[in-house]
């Protein structure tokens, strides 16, 4: 509640502030949806517009992509790589950080430095695609997950996360009988509801959005995810041998391709707000006294 | 007991070593042929289970192909890259960057092609029997790859609205003089009688190609007409080098700022992308300009245009010339994309395999699935029994696409071929438009210029600085933020060798001089 004239106005402020932000933000967005939606007679006449009205906007961008076989393909393989990477990730991320986390883990020091040094200095992709294919993964989605299976970024953040967890808590369990799995399963880890949705909404749009690593390791074309597809249908428009592809397209290239970014975006857009609302501090809160 | 034994297992062995190719499955075993190729249509996928031409050729040549397609671009060089360092090369490529090509193959990671030919007689009789061409894909006289020829060269052409000559009484320009003052006319005359100053007379784009030659360059009739035309000189031993040094180069930008000073130009040049130029065309807002005929001409690219200007007509005409008489739309080198065979696969056997697969494109029932699919499917047959898209749903064209993706592999260029590809359409207006005739327009008024030996020359170690001190350069020439004199001009042109170019002339010399390339 903002009381004198002062704070009145700075609420004003901020809000502007706030404002501007979000349309600088949103106009860029709104306008890759106007593209998508632009009919190709539309293109033609008065180029791509920021206001369309609705009674003009045309699907047939959006039909033409989700009636491509291999958009569907495409998208599902999107799909898999996400329901078996995001676990995996999650899974190993857990199992790192937890240990690290505890002070009484011997060397760990040593653990934190070496897993510092791969965050640091990075060997390139020719070693990782020697190494894939010593381990005969290449051509398979284990190809794409494992390489980036744990993030440092996110292991150090899920490890202060689990440093924050009071001590006394573990303590209490083990008084009570509990080893350390039974504490990580049973205590630790429904206590980290935030951190884990969290990271692995990190890992989801990571994984969702990966294409070099699909490039690289996959050979059939079949396996390849959306971002490859969205890639190939923007690049085309631009290669000169292209200029007569437009046969098979009722829409034109740019809304095509926007279209293509707005179904690839979506997904992501969609269960970001429904996990939001776990990113609740207040969790801990009340569940011991000290 | 002991001697029958043993001449029993002897007799025994022998019996077998005589009967095993009898009962051996080696000759009846599938060869697996793997194919690193770019997508002819990358935007519909790749092929799909039921891919007739992998059926085709399992069928007749027991050869099953997997096909792996590279992604266009820095994402498709990187992959070969990690697929090299691997040693895990596909076993049969195709290289669409000339510079990976010999890099791989000064690695010996690529098999000598010619005792490949033998395998593909009519293929080789048809498209590497030139000499000159397997020149460009040799490494100290052997070959390392296989050079196709180009099939469709010389596709840029300078349009003009026809309509707004007519409609503001002017003829088309012949030279230089007359093409600012056309272009004038249709920046401030209002040619196409909307009552709005809506119109340039001449629209470009510019993607870092400014002083480049090469196809895609908008702007090449200025540097044609002063006879500067594309990237190198390779016109003779005596005068070869790039086209930059050339004094006549400063008066190509010269006109060219002038044109951009009496905006009669679409001042977004700079920034436009390839896209927005496009549209802009359709929307009528130029009334020249430098384009593919097919980006013009192919009924669904001339849609939009059509829409917006059912009475619009564009014309192909010839560049203007210069203050000596010349002029040329651009440089062609009338060369293809490079095949290559692996090392690794013809160590495991595969170059008859290989050989008979390349051959199998060019028998009637091979080229035909490989270019056009699946009869009825997606292609049909015309009165004269060829291939054709007329007739076709939007659907099927699709599917022709993921059918097709290997089509440049097997495209001749034959007439019959370019008529399926180019159909002719109607306007709105009841005007009929044969594409096929913008593309013999487009070769016979270019006054293209051949430097096929440019090909042979590799990039220089720092080619995104050279490209980008001469794009930068040129570009502030021509819009005025630098003055344009003898003297900025000349300390540009030191600038070139404080970028490496002076060496890279000198490797590219000595590079076409050892092939006979320069006369």
């Amino acid at each position: 509640m903002f009381n004198t004239r002062g704070e009145r106005l700075f609420g004003v402020s901020v809000n502007l502030f706030l404002v501007i932000i979000f349309l600088i933000v949103a106009i860029p967005l709104w306008y890759v949806l106007m593209v998508s939606l632009t009919p190709l007679t539309s293109v033609g006449q008065m180029g791509y517009r920021l206001l369309l009205p609705p009674n003009e906007w045309s699907f047939e961008a959006y039909r033409q992509l989700l009636t491509q076989p291999n958009f569907v393909n495409a998208a599902l393989n999107s799909v898999w790589l996400l329901a078996l990477g995001v676990p995996l990730n999650v899974l190993l991320t857990v199992l790192m950080a937890y240990p690290l986390s505890r002070k009484t883990l011997p060397g760990r020091s040593i653990f934190v430095g070496l897993a510092l040094l791969v965050f640091l200095f990075n060997v390139g992709f020719i070693p990782t695609f020697l190494l894939i294919k010593d381990l005969h993964l290449h051509d398979t989605f284990a190809a794409v997950i494992l390489p980036g299976a744990v993030s440092v970024y996110n292991l150090f953040v899920m490890k202060a996360f689990f440093q924050a967890i009071p001590e006394s808590l573990e303590e209490a369990a083990r008084i009570d009988g509990a080893n350390d799995w039974q504490i990580l399963w049973m205590i630790v880890l429904p206590l980290s509801r935030p951190i884990l949705l969290t990271i692995g909404l990190f890992y989801a749009i990571a994984n969702w959005n990966d294409f070099f690593n699909p490039i690289l390791f996959l050979s059939s074309s079949d396996k390849m995810p959306l971002p490859v597809l969205l890639y190939n249908i923007i690049r085309a428009s631009s290669m000169p041998e292209m200029v007569e592809s437009t046969v098979t397209s009722r829409s034109s290239h740019e809304s095509l391709k926007m279209a293509a970014v707005v179904l690839t975006t979506v997904p992501m857009l969609l269960v970001y707000p429904w996990i939001q609302r776990y990113f609740t501090h207040g969790v801990l809160l009340g569940s011991l006294k000290e | 007991m002991r001697n029958r034994l043993f001449q029993l297992l002897a007799v025994s062995a022998l019996a077998v070593a005589v009967c095993a190719p009898v009962f051996s499955t080696e000759a009846q075993d599938l060869v697996t042929l793997n194919i690193g190729a770019y997508p002819a249509v990358p935007e519909v996928g790749a092929p799909p289970e039921d891919w007739e031409m992998a059926r085709l050729v399992r069928e007749q040549l027991n050869i099953d192909i997997q096909l792996s397609l590279l992604p266009p671009g820095d994402e498709g060089l990187s992959r070969m890259n990690a697929l090299a360092a691997a040693n895990d090369l596909p076993d049969v490529i195709e290289f669409r960057d000339r510079n990976q090509f010999f890099t791989f193959a000064s690695q010996g990671l690529l098999a000598e092609t010619t005792p490949l030919l033998q395998y593909m007689p009519a293929r080789t009789e048809a498209r590497y029997s030139d000499p000159a061409l397997n020149a460009l894909v040799s490494l100290d006289g052997t070959m390392y790859g296989l050079q196709e020829p180009a099939i469709i060269t010389r596709r840029l052409a300078l349009f003009i609205r026809q309509d707004w000559l007519d409609n503001l009484g002017l003829e088309a320009p012949t030279t230089l003089d007359e093409f600012m003052e056309v272009a004038r006319a249709f920046t401030e005359d209002d040619p196409d009688g909307n009552g709005q100053d809506d119109t340039y007379g001449f629209g470009a784009y510019e993607g870092n190609r400014l002083g480049m030659g090469g196809a895609g360059d908008r702007f090449s009739i200025f540097f044609g007409a002063y006879g500067v035309m594309g990237r190198w000189d390779v016109s003779s031993a005596e005068s070869f080098g790039l086209q930059v040094r050339k004094p006549a180069m400063q008066q190509a930008i010269e006109t060219l700022r002038q044109v951009i000073e009496a905006n009669v130009i679409d001042p977004d040049w700079p920034v436009l992308t390839i896209d927005e130029f496009r549209a802009r065309w359709k929307q009528g807002k130029y009334g020249m300009f430098v384009e593919d005929f097919a980006a013009v001409m192919y009924e669904s690219n001339y849609q939009p245009f059509d829409v917006n200007f059912p009475d619009g007509e564009l014309t192909i005409i010839q560049p203007p010339t210069g203050p000596e008489g010349q002029y040329s739309i651009g440089t062609y080198d009338g060369i293809g994309f490079v095949f290559a065979v692996s090392q690794r696969a013809v160590d495991e056997g595969k170059a008859e395999a290989i050989g008979r697969f390349l051959d199998w494109m060019l028998t009637e029932e091979g080229y035909r699935a490989t270019v056009f699919g699946v009869e009825g499917e997606t292609y049909l047959l015309d009165a004269d029994g060829n291939p054709t898209n007329v007739g076709l749903t939007a659907d099927q064209m699709s599917l022709q696409g993921t059918q097709t993706q290997l089509k440049w592999w097997g495209v001749n260029g034959s007439p019959a071929e370019l008529n399926a590809r180019y159909v002719p359409f109607t306007t709105s207006n009841g005007r009929e438009i044969v594409p096929l005739d913008y593309l013999q327009a487009a070769h016979e008024l270019g006054g293209w210029v051949r430097d096929t030996p440019t090909a042979m020359i590799p990039a220089a170690p720092n080619q995104a600085d050279i490209d980008r001190y001469i794009s930068e350069n040129l570009v502030q020439f021509a819009l005025g933020q630098k003055p344009l004199d003898d003297q900025t001009w000349g300390e540009f042109i030191a600038g070139l060798d404080d970028v490496g170019v002076g060496d890279w002339e000198a490797n590219a010399r000595e590079i076409l001089t050892a092939s006979n390339m320069l006369q």
